[in-house]
């Protein structure tokens, strides 16, 4: 969008915005509309000038703002918020099918819905049916984590370490919740590790309110406090059916050609990638180092001589 | 001192708003302060007013002054058609409807998503802050191409790009896209295939960065009865299937999690669970190695030692 439409967008939302909010300060509607105050002022100043034809004093916005705070005192027809645009639309219905795959209150939970119905009548009728978020795994102790956050207390968790195959326990301060990718992270500040650390949701086993006497447990060695020590690269070459994993991987990969279908990937934990190559069931093969591909096949004939 | 393009567009707004009638272009030349200069000029001017009034999603209405006569056509901007209708709206769905905008902070849509709250936010409702406080997390998406993806299916306009096909080389597709989904955190594309003439279902993170729109926005028509759920396999009810391992004592706690312990031994655990994807049980099952046993059902236990019997040789 060229600057004048923009600017042209800014003003027609200021308006109703002042409007619901009389006596705003400056500063804030700066903040509000992520510009300058300097900008405001001149947009202000604009919008004094516009008007309905005639453009008499009775027909011009008129608004009030010389002691830093805003007033309007006649919109004319500006008074209303103009309606949202379709991308709007689109991200609210949306975000609406986010908040119910994790809300767990059956009112909230319909209330959403039926939210998520009104606008979709807002949007034209064949796109309302053309985006959808969806996912079937309830995050365990969103709410937990959630309330936490609010109120910035730290909580004591059990995590499932799947490369180790153990659980620790640890006290964190949940600093914010995203989704990257496939997975649900809890980023963090870990009483453990000192430092910041990221866990996958999925993998807290339990979740509660620290206490002044919890000790973090000393059986845990943080992996990634040894990551530069232990760093290790892999070449391998994969098929189709592991696609997935080699998108998964994302920033780790040092070398890729799509035609050989060979990369290369510099990990800090060699049990992680140990057991990603196993779990792909044979559409990953280590090239290099060769102690991996042995590796690899030496926990495959222990496996078999189980059966 | 001549008016700035904003002074202009917003008393043109103004005077389209207050029309009770079409008003002709001669007497919007007349009466909107910012229309000077030849007729041409003005007539120029006016066209990309429109343009930009449009592209701003104002609906711009255009019809005859006088039905029986062939005559120079009118405008007027509708009040119900500018202004957000959402008659009604309770504080506590103004509080969910601002929950859902703050789902997409840090992501692609952020500009828009605040856009959308800052005009709900000018319904004058007080928000029901001590009911819904945040989102329940943030939704982060790293992909050079999504933004461009997401506004062409809004759009609909044609997009090309380059997919991998079945022996996974990139070949160029040209896509209608027709809807964009997440399941699982993974997003996908759904559009007609051109060159195929049907529609197909695009991983995201597997379109090659560089994706481009290759037409005008409205380029294509969505079926009427187009619903991106029913073009997603993964949507559809799997089936239940349950399934016996042992694993050994103390490992295993992955699959631990989701089972439950039907036979205690002394040195393996016999575990239950249900299953209903596949490919992610075996994988699951893989990850454990050696410590963990197949009982039943047949079928995956034979997947199972099949995939190890293909890793064995290879050592």
């Amino acid at each position: 969008m060229d600057k004048p439409l923009a600017r042209t967008a800014r003003l027609l939302d200021l308006i109703p915005f002042i409007l619901s909010h009389q006596g705003i300060a400056i500063i804030d509607l700066a903040k509000e509309f992520g510009v300058t105050e300097k900008e405001i002022l001149a947009d202000l100043n604009l919008i004094f000038m516009c008007g309905l034809p005639q453009y008499t004093a009775l027909e011009l916005i008129d608004l009030s703002f010389e002691h830093g705070f805003v007033t309007v005192r006649e919109p004319q027809n500006l008074d209303k918020p103009r309606k949202l645009s379709s991308e709007e639309l689109s991200i609210l219905i949306m975000g609406l099918d986010v908040i119910q795959t994790q809300i767990t209150d059956p009112s909230k939970q319909q209330t959403a819905k039926n939210l998520q119905t009104r606008l979709k009548q807002l949007i034209e009728s064949a796109t309302a049916n053309s985006i959808l978020y969806a996912d079937d795994r309830h995050l365990p102790y969103i709410d937990n984590i959630n309330s936490a956050m609010r109120n910035r207390t730290a909580l004591n968790i059990s995590y499932l370490n799947t490369s180790k195959d153990e659980i620790t326990t640890r006290k964190i301060l949940p600093l914010e919740v995203f989704q990257q990718g496939d997975e649900f992270l809890l980023l963090t500040w870990c009483y453990l590790s000192k430092a910041n650390r990221t866990f996958a949701i999925a993998r807290i086993l339990s979740c509660d309110q620290a206490s002044d006497t919890f000790a973090d447990s000393n059986s845990d060695t943080d992996s990634l406090l040894l990551a530069t020590e232990r760093r290790v690269t892999i070449k391998f070459q994969y098929d189709r059916a592991a696609l997935s994993f080699i998108e998964h991987l994302q920033d780790r990969v040092i070398e890729i050609d799509q035609t050989t279908m060979i990369a290369s990937v510099e990990v800090w934990d060699s049990e992680w990638i140990l057991r990603n190559v196993l779990a792909n069931a044979g559409h990953i093969k280590i090239l290099a180092p060769a102690q991996f591909a042995a590796e690899v096949a030496a926990r495959a004939k222990i496996a078999l001589s189980n059966y | 001192m001549p008016i700035e393009k904003a002074e202009r567009l917003i008393n043109l707004t103004m005077a389209l708003l207050a029309a009770q009638r079409y008003i002709k272009k001669s007497q919007i030349f007349a009466v909107v302060a910012g229309y000077s200069g030849s007729a041409e000029a003005m007539e120029r001017m006016f066209e990309r007013d429109k343009d930009d009034l449009r592209n701003l999603g104002i609906v711009i209405e255009v019809g005859g002054l006088d039905p029986l006569f062939d005559d120079e056509p009118g405008y007027r901007i509708k009040q119900s058609e500018y202004a957000l209708a959402l008659e009604n709206l309770t504080a506590a769905e103004l509080s969910l409807l601002a929950i859902a905008a703050k789902t997409w902070q840090d992501a692609t849509f952020s500009n828009s998503a605040q856009s959308a709250l800052r005009k709900l936010r000018s319904l004058g409702i007080e928000n029901d802050a001590t009911n819904y406080v945040d989102a329940p997390f943030h939704i982060k998406i790293n992909d050079s191409n999504f933004a461009l993806l997401w506004s062409a299916t809004i759009a609909a306009q044609t997009l090309i790009f380059e997919y991998p096909n079945q022996s996974n080389q990139l070949a160029e597709r040209e896509i209608q896209p027709y809807g964009i989904a997440a399941w699982r955190g993974q997003w996908y594309l759904v559009g007609r295939d051109i060159a195929k003439n049907a529609i197909r279902v695009f991983k995201v993170a597997r379109i090659a960065p560089g994706c481009k729109v290759g037409g005008k926005v409205g380029a294509f028509k969505l079926p009427i009865d187009f619903d991106i759920s029913h073009h997603l396999v993964m949507l559809q009810d799997p089936p239940q299937i349950p399934v016996i391992l042992h694993v050994r004592k103390e490992r295993c706690h992955g699959l631990r999690q989701k089972s439950k312990i039907i036979r205690n031994d002394v040195e393996w655990d016999e575990l239950q669970f249900i299953e209903n994807n596949r490919p992610q049980t075996i994988q699951e099952i893989l990850w454990y190695g050696p410590d963990v046993v197949v009982i039943s059902p047949k079928e995956l236990k034979m997947s199972v030692v099949a995939s190890l019997q293909e890793m064995a040789k290879n050592g």
